[in-house]
């Protein structure tokens, strides 16, 4: 564990603007997160929850606040920029799976390799993609179609595809939401492991039970901090 | 209460259509345009097939014709002027008849010496066509045939054009050729004249006593005079035909001008038939061109509403869920589309009106009852039919794309949900099928553009600057040809000796014009070579028109000897003669007797009056006045006037009227002013191709990038930048606009080689067109592929995942 933190968000603020009316979606959230943390974020229905973890992933702009990731900050970047982040140091594991329908397993995994610049070789991308899906046990099913795939195993190929180009962090949001309570318990084994051999990850979750899974929990009540406990200071 | 509804439903739809203006531009410019059209055509087609003539009695109205058959095979459609004047006079089938012959003739006691289009008729004209009045009265029946009277009816224009409307018009005396008529009446302002003989505009209507054709014999056919009659009450179409064509038949053959099995008989044709029969087909294909141009506007401006339903989809999903039921949702969606097919059919309507314009102006001549074109009751009608049915059509398809499952799945998705991904096939068939109709209109427009510009910038092979050509009537004192000879020389050396008259040449027909002459030239055996065009020169015509020889000389002073046997052809028409060469020394001839030398070959020149093909193949024969024309050469800087060449040549023979005097530079700017009509009309039509187009792929996939802004989020999720989204859609796009492009080049290619024949006069294989329209249509198809994807794309990924 070091002590510089991977992720800082300092006074961040979100505010959604419709012609009607405005909503404070996050209001001054400060957040840090160390390398090998295993965050839990939760709260009650438009606490912010899915509004932090989109900032997080840089997959939305802040109304306001610093952006820090590595040290770095990300907070004005570029589109493309960002999505040079996003690329390099976030891996996504959504609710829904959001696999490609029209590709296959091995591809829908070596979709973020695709996008890197410079392009990697077929070699490189076959062995990295090989390596995920062993990771997740799921190297025998490269050239089925995600629709021809049990949620579970769908899952597991969106944890294959978020592991492949090595990111920094995992941003899962409600991992389990889709599936039932068997494969849900399987996918949370899966990602304790990760944790454990050092992954660092950050969840949004409803479910006290998974949410308790985590070395430390983030409490969001209209879109402010409520709560922060490091696992290793509460022991 | 439903109209509270129905008019908040209206607001609604307004406020919602006032945040896409793209939308609504893209919908409107597309629907006004094709609509426009298909108004303007629908109009036409109402006015030749279904619209009444403005007469009372319409359709009683018939057309006399006659028939002449050698051994019972019909010969030509031409009427004998004697044998309807027999019929007009002894005929008791009819309850009244009428004689209209077509003529043009010089307007003397006017300064302008205006040449106007003249119909001698008898006094039932008025009666039959009801001829309403503006001033005075039509003709009487004391004013008919054989009464001596010399009468006239002056159409509204010509007494606003050429008399400014004067209120003392009646009465006063016009003298028309070598004939003084009293004006007795001024046909009103909404007259419409049947056109019987031709399709063009009637100035004056005279009595009958002095047709100059009214004297003809009975072997004298002609197509510039009609009939027209009620049939007598108990006597039927058979039985009027009959009579008509035993009464016509046995004083035909009385008349000793019939040869052995010779026949002639009436036809009675219906007035409709008689004037737009011929022309209805032609009505009928510009309305399933018109259908056609519709029928891709809406596919493609469906793309567009299906697009705008698939964005509406979670409000229409938050309606359904507070309890809006079905018809609701479809009474918002059609409140939608009604108000912007309301708004392209306003549009469109006023589109028609220049329609009307332009057809009037390319279809003049060609198509009858073209100024009779306006926004009547029946197009109105139309015109809101067609813009319910289109409303009605969006709103249902836009509906059939928004069932409640959807609206249920959307709404728990609620930003998370698993996107709907449109399959690839569907989407690559819609573009593929977009891009191939454009891509033929596109070469189609395209082709007959150039064709246009072609002739525009086609160089006329002489120099019309400064060049006039006049034509007098020398009037009945002239009839004998030596007479003639001699005033054309004489007339010749008054014009040169104008001060601002640099040369003159005597020739029959101005080197520019519409009509031409052709004689059959035949070889040394008299077998028939084929009908060429002619003209009668002196030795001054070359220079003059500075066209250059191309072998051998031009005429040398041998102008108004008859017995002259030289001739000067054309380039063309030497390599039709004498395909190897040599043609200088051959002889050809005209009659068996009359053997013509060829004396020299003169360069080819361009005629925008007459573009058939092989118009450029020309003799040129000694000049002798059958007509008595001029071209006249002025100095730099230097004009001619009508008034001036009437004040010069009126110290020779003061009776002498100007038939036709022309600039050939004004006249040139005239016969290419179809030409440019036409290529701004392709041009309109280019990129009205280009914008179907554009609006067709855009609306493929502006709905199927809608379908797919989930997927699209998942990509940028995965870091995937702008560009690398950019270029694969492009990439995906690609391929089926490649095919696209192919299969319209293939559809052009077939269409043209099925209607070669027909379409050969409007337009020429063209690779430079074809070349010229590939990329163009891939720019666009590229661009329509890029703008709704970049949409999506260069918004936050959170958007495109909550499908905002």
């Amino acid at each position: 564990m070091t002590t510089e933190a991977k992720i800082q968000m300092i006074d961040i603020t979100k505010v959604f603007v419709t012609e009607e009316m405005e909503t404070h979606a996050l209001r001054g959230v400060d957040l840090e997160i160390y390398d090998g943390d295993y965050l839990s974020i939760s709260g009650p229905s438009g606490c912010g929850k899915s509004s932090l973890l989109s900032l997080l992933g840089l997959l939305d702009s802040p109304t306001s606040g610093r952006y820090l990731i590595e040290g770095k900050d990300v907070s004005k970047l570029s589109i493309n920029e960002r999505a040079v982040v996003r690329n390099q140091k976030i891996g996504f594991i959504f609710q829904a799976f959001n696999l490609i329908d029209e590709l296959s397993v091995f591809d829908n995994v070596a979709l973020p390799l695709r996008y890197r610049e410079p392009a990697l070789s077929a070699s490189v991308i076959k062995d990295k993609v090989m390596a995920s899906l062993e990771k997740v046990q799921m190297s025998h099913r490269t050239s089925h179609k995600p629709n021809q795939l049990s949620g579970g195993q769908q899952q597991r190929i969106a944890i294959a595809r978020a592991l492949v180009g090595d990111p920094a962090i995992l941003l899962v949001d409600e991992p389990t939401g889709n599936l039932d309570s068997k494969n849900g318990d399987a996918v949370m084994d899966m990602l304790a492991k990760l944790t454990q051999a050092g992954t660092t990850l950050c969840m949004v979750t409803h479910d006290p039970r998974y949410a308790d899974m985590a070395g430390r929990r983030l409490h969001l009540l209209d879109g402010r901090m409520a709560e922060s406990l490091r696992f290793q200071e509460a022991v | 209460m439903a109209v509270t509804n129905l008019i908040h439903e209206f607001k609604l739809a307004y406020l919602s259509l006032k945040r896409a203006p793209g939308f609504v531009a893209i919908v409107v410019a597309t629907l006004s345009i094709t609509l426009g059209a298909l108004l303007c055509i629908f109009n036409l087609n109402h006015l030749l097939l279904t619209k009444a003539f403005p007469y009372p009695d319409a359709d009683k109205l018939m057309v006399l014709d006659h028939v002449i058959t050698v051994d019972g095979v019909p010969q030509h459609g031409s009427n004998s002027i004697a044998g309807m004047q027999h019929l007009y006079k002894q005929q008791n089938s009819l309850e009244s008849m009428a004689l209209v012959q077509r003529d043009r003739t010089v307007l003397v006691n006017h300064q302008d010496q205006p040449r106007l289009s003249v119909r001698y008729v008898t006094p039932e004209y008025f009666q039959l066509v009801a001829t309403p009045m503006a001033l005075g009265r039509p003709f009487s029946q004391e004013e008919g045939i054989d009464s001596g009277e010399h009468v006239a009816v002056m159409s509204f224009r010509l007494w606003q054009e050429q008399y400014q409307g004067r209120a003392d018009i009646i009465g006063s005396k016009l003298q028309l050729g070598d004939n003084t008529y009293r004006v007795v009446g001024v046909a009103a302002e909404n007259f419409q004249p049947p056109q019987l003989t031709d399709i063009e505009y009637e100035d004056i209507w005279l009595s009958w006593d002095n047709n100059p054709h009214a004297d003809a014999q009975w072997g004298m056919f002609t197509s510039a005079m009609k009939a027209i009659a009620v049939l007598e009450d108990g006597v039927s179409h058979q039985q009027a035909q009959a009579t008509l064509s035993a009464l016509l038949n046995d004083a035909y053959r009385a008349s000793g001008s019939t040869l052995e099995d010779e026949m002639l008989s009436v036809a009675l044709i219906s007035l409709e038939d008689a004037i737009s029969a011929d022309s209805q087909n032609v009505a009928l294909l510009l309305l399933a061109g018109a259908l056609a141009l519709l029928l891709i506007a809406t596919a493609n401006v469906t793309n567009l509403f299906l697009s705008r339903a698939a964005q509406k989809r979670r409000m229409l999903a938050i309606q359904a869920s507070l309890g809006a039921r079905t018809q609701q949702l479809f009474r918002a969606l059609f409140a939608e589309s009604l108000l912007l097919c309301l708004a392209s059919t306003t549009v469109g309507l006023l589109m028609a009106g220049w329609g009307f314009v332009l057809l009037q102006q390319l279809a003049e001549g060609e198509l009858p009852r073209l100024h009779e074109l306006s926004l009547d009751v029946a197009t109105l009608v139309f015109s809101v039919f067609v813009a319910l049915v289109l409303a009605l059509l969006f709103a249902w398809l836009s509906r059939s794309v928004i069932n409640f499952r959807d609206l249920r799945e959307q709404l728990q998705s609620s930003g998370k949900g698993s996107g709907v991904q449109i399959d690839k096939k569907v989407r690559s068939s819609l573009v593929i099928a977009q891009v191939s109709l454009a891509c033929v209109l596109l070469i189609g427009s395209t082709m007959v553009m150039q064709q246009a510009l072609q002739t525009i910038e086609k160089p006329l092979g002489f120099n019309t600057h400064q060049l006039y050509h006049l034509r007098v009537d020398p009037g009945q004192e002239f009839r004998d040809n030596d007479a003639r000879a001699a005033l054309s020389r004489d007339l010749k050396s008054a014009l040169q000796k104008m001060p601002q008259v640099a040369a003159v040449s005597r020739s029959i027909a101005a080197p520019i014009r519409e009509g031409r002459m052709s004689i059959t030239l035949s070889d040394e055996n008299m077998q028939r070579i084929g009908s060429f065009r002619i003209n009668l020169v002196d030795e001054n015509y070359f220079n003059l028109l500075q066209l250059p020889m191309a072998q051998g000389r031009g005429f040398q002073n041998q102008a108004d000897d008859q017995s002259s046997t030289e001739m000067v052809v054309s380039e063309s028409l030497a390599n039709i003669l004498a395909p190897e060469g040599g043609i200088l020394g051959k002889v050809f001839k005209l009659e068996e007797d009359q053997p013509m030398r060829v004396v020299g070959v003169v360069k080819d020149y361009f005629n925008p009056g007459d573009m058939e093909e092989g118009s450029a193949a020309k003799y040129y024969l000694p000049h002798f006045p059958y007509f008595v024309g001029f071209d006249i050469k002025v100095s730099a800087d230097s004009a001619l006037s009508k008034q001036q060449i009437m004040e010069s040549l009126a110290q020779i023979y003061p009776k002498l009227r100007i038939e036709e005097f022309i600039k050939l530079d004004t006249s040139y700017q005239e016969l290419i002013y179809r030409h440019k009509v036409s290529a701004a009309l392709t041009l309109g039509l280019t990129l009205l191709a280009l914008l179907l187009a554009g609006a067709g792929i855009y609306g493929v996939l502006s709905y199927s990038t809608q379908m797919r802004r989930y997927e699209l989020g998942i990509h940028m999720a995965l870091g995937a930048k702008t560009h690398q989204l950019q270029r694969k859609i492009m990439l995906e796009s690609l391929l089926p606009v490649a095919l696209g492009l192919l299969g319209g080049l293939l559809i052009a290619l077939l269409a043209y080689g099925l209607a070669k024949q027909q379409l050969s006069q409007l337009v020429q294989p063209n690779v430079l067109a074809l070349l010229s329209a590939l990329p163009l249509m891939s720019a666009t198809a590229a661009l329509a592929c890029y703008l709704p994807v970049r949409r999506v794309i260069v918004q936050d990924p959170v958007k495109a995942l909550r499908n905002e």
